[in-house]
């Protein structure tokens, strides 16, 4: 390749990457040992930080997600009903794994925004529990773009959660289970 | 030599005073009297944290369901909570608005231009590339509320009705 192609290749390249989203993939950190890059990896994290349209890693997302018990137990929630409405009526459900992880691709589903979200929760005592998202989502594919892992703080209302507190009988860490918070 | 520096950093220093030192510097901002409830359809329209609740957007919107006005240690009111949004919160929300474009906002306090001119509302209109798309449409209750407060008569109805819609 000539000097000057090769440049102007490498320009491109990098007009195409965003220092914002670089700075948010570092910030992530590596992989937890012993969990794979898999659809059980990093869950509680912004997944199209690396599966959206800046991250360049594959399978590409449109919209993904974990979902937790409680807003304070680190407690992945196995088999949630993540519905998902966009502004011209077109709905997408999906289930989450043992990691509480879910995501779409853009082929199953790209939404128009803005879109509302709704998670039907199933209770370890049988029952079904529907938590509704009070606003709407207007641009950010990645749950945890807003919903941060943890409780709310000032900057974020704290990772998706099916009820307030735990329940009788409460809820568990799905087992065995690729990746969460005890990976086997 | 020295005195250049001294007026580099004062520059410098100046261009970094916090969005709380002061209201928009001897430009004139539309009343705040009747501004809560414009605050509130901001904030349901447009304070989301994806969209102008996050705090690196020139107009950034802080509310009860988005992003939370800090204190300096970092701590605040949780978002999405039962807190309300704070009138300190009310205040910022309209310095924010009145901040994007001071002199324009000058002139159409001062009755020297049409607020329809405003970046405030050309972008949500879509008369400007706007990321978020069409946010308001032209005579819509949020529009009308929006564009009442510019016109210095808030219309509580329009605001009151923007606020019941999805």
């Amino acid at each position: 390749m000539k000097p000057l192609t090769f440049l102007a290749l490498s320009l491109v390249v990098a007009a195409c990457e965003s220092p914002i989203n670089s700075e948010l993939v570092t910030s992530l950190g590596p992989e937890v040992p012993g969990v794979e890059e898999s659809e059980f990896h990093r869950y509680g994290q912004p997944c199209l930080a690396c599966h959206g349209t800046y991250g360049g890693e594959g399978p590409e997302m449109s919209v993904a997600g974990t979902v937790f018990a409680t807003p304070n137990d680190d407690i992945p929630v196995a088999g949630a009903k993540v519905v998902l409405i966009d502004a011209n009526g077109a709905r997408h459900e999906s289930i989450t794994n043992c990691a509480g992880n879910f995501y779409v691709e853009p082929s199953q589903f790209e939404p128009l925004y803005p879109m509302h979200v709704e998670v039907e929760c199933p209770l370890p005592d049988g029952t079904v529990r529907r938590a509704v998202m009070g606003t709407r989502v207007n641009r950010e594919g990645a749950c945890a773009g807003c919903h941060d892992k943890g409780p709310a703080s000032p900057t974020s209302p704290g990772q998706v959660y099916c009820l307030e507190s735990q329940p009788t009988p409460p809820f568990a860490i799905p087992t065995p289970c690729a990746g969460g918070p005890t990976p086997q | 030599m020295t005195r250049h520096l001294i007026l580099i950093f004062a520059i410098a220093s100046g261009g970094c005073l916090g969005e709380s030192d002061t209201v928009p510097l001897g430009y004139a901002c539309p009343s705040g009297e009747n501004f809560p409830i414009v605050s509130q359809v901001f904030e349901r329209r447009c304070g989301t944290l994806d969209c102008h609740g996050d705090p690196g957007r020139p107009f950034r919107v802080y509310g009860r369901s988005g992003l939370r006005l800090r204190q300096p240690d970092g701590s605040g009111p949780p978002s999405g909570t039962e807190i309300g949004t704070t009138p300190i919160e009310i205040d910022e929300n309209r310095f924010s608005a009145c901040g994007l474009e001071p002199e324009a906002m000058d002139a159409v306090v001062n009755g020297q231009a049409d607020p329809e001119t405003l970046i405030l509302l050309r972008k949500p209109r879509v008369v400007e590339a706007h990321k978020g798309g069409q946010v308001l449409t032209v005579g819509s209750t949020a529009d009308n509320c929006i564009l009442s407060w510019l016109r210095g008569s808030v219309d509580n109805l329009s605001c009151e009705a923007a606020l019941l819609q999805p």
